[in-house]
């Protein structure tokens, strides 16, 4: 139904209608909106993305756009178009923020709900103990951990990407949370005994 | 760029269409992995999987308007453009002279005139310098008046002055 409706538009778009054109604004511009509330982006620059976006479709993605697949929607394509661009063209502080912001919700967030909370998150105190301590979690579970803590995604968002269920990614967390612990806690005691 | 044909990632980086297909959680586990695995060393990639993941479901499909439906429209714009005022903290632009554009080189040009005539050295330096802010100040208007004419017209409902517009759109960078 969906693609139905996406190859009607991209019909139109490539026959110069108007209307399709002013709703490809809209949806660019929505894309920005609720890029904005995260990252913060001030309301002329949004301006400004939108006009060279658009520029860019008129340029680059016309003929694109004709050799659509439809293996997405047509909202969620552009969708990419325009975080490709921010991330190109706006997101210097924004790659810096998703680093610094990383450490400190992982810190802030891993160990709340153990019963030693405040011991153990004294214990994160450098990024490459983490870095260290995330190591020696599997492949998948480092990449649930990253995902949930890094790029702020929600278990239901990262069981979506990785194809699993809802119940496989909560329950690698539970497991790598544990891991973790007694991998700082390990640390510890091997300072312990060095010090002795 | 993202191209791709017959799945054949040309430079690296998985195409736009695929990106977004696992952002939706609607595509073939072998290109899932391919992509899982990018994103492990590919920042961008990154940043576009998780931006789309996070927001898919609140974009909606893309439609064609009917056309009695336009007033409703155009109250939907205005709408979402109330909905701007968040308060949330602004940071201030990393691109000021971009967004005074063209009244911001206007004053600069004036400015430097005006020493111009004031100094007694230099006085040609200003002068130039004056020149050349004011052909910013011209450049930069006319090429932002484009769409400023077309957000307005759009604002304002007047289908024909957009068309207009789009058309001129279309003429520059020969579409149609
Ligand atoms: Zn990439």
């Amino acid at each position: 139904m969906s693609i139905q409706t996406d190859r009607e538009f991209i019909s139109a778009l490539v026959n110069g209608d108007n209307a399709a054109w002013t709703e490809i604004a809209k949806c660019v511009e929505s894309w920005l909106r609720t890029a904005s509330r995260r990252h913060f982006i001030p309301d002329e620059d949004i301006q400004d993305l939108r006009q060279d976006i658009l520029e860019k479709f008129l340029e680059n993605n016309h003929e694109r756009l004709q050799r659509f697949s439809f293996r997405c929607r047509l909202s969620s394509w552009i969708g990419s178009v325009v975080n490709n661009h921010l991330y190109d063209n706006y997101t210097s502080s924004i790659r810096r923020e998703r680093r610094e912001e990383g450490f400190e919700t992982f810190k802030r967030n891993i160990f709340e709900q153990e019963k030693q909370s405040e011991r153990l998150i004294e214990k994160i105190d450098s990024r490459e103990k983490v870095e260290k301590a995330l190591e020696q979690l599997t492949p998948a579970e480092r990449r649930t951990i990253r995902m949930l803590y890094w790029d702020g995604l929600k278990p239901v968002d990262i069981a979506r990407i990785t194809g699993e269920k809802n119940t496989t990614i909560t329950s690698r967390i539970s497991r790598a949370r544990g891991k973790l612990r007694e991998v700082f806690l390990e640390n510890d005691k091997g300072k312990g005994e060095k010090a002795i | 760029m993202r191209i791709s044909e017959n799945n054949i990632y040309i430079d690296d980086h998985p195409d736009h269409e695929d990106l977004a297909a696992v952002a939706e959680g609607n595509v073939s586990p072998w290109i899932r992995k391919r992509i899982l695995e990018h994103i492990e060393n590919c920042e961008s990639c990154r940043f576009i999987l998780v931006e789309l993941a996070k927001q898919v479901d609140e974009i909606p499909n893309l439609a064609l308007p009917a056309v009695e439906n336009k007033p409703l429209e155009m109250k939907i714009v205005e709408e979402s453009s109330e909905d701007k005022q968040t308060d949330e903290p602004v940071k201030a632009s990393k691109r000021p002279w971009r967004r005074a554009g063209d009244t911001f080189f206007f004053w600069v040009a004036s400015s430097m005139f005006v020493i111009s005539l004031l100094t007694t050295q230099l006085n040609v330096h200003f002068l130039v310098a004056g020149a050349f802010f004011g052909l910013l100040a011209v450049v930069d208007y006319s090429y932002r008046n484009i769409f400023a004419s077309l957000v307005k017209a759009w604002r304002e409902g007047d289908d024909e002055k957009a068309d207009e517009v789009i058309e001129q759109l279309k003429d520059r960078f020969k579409i149609g």
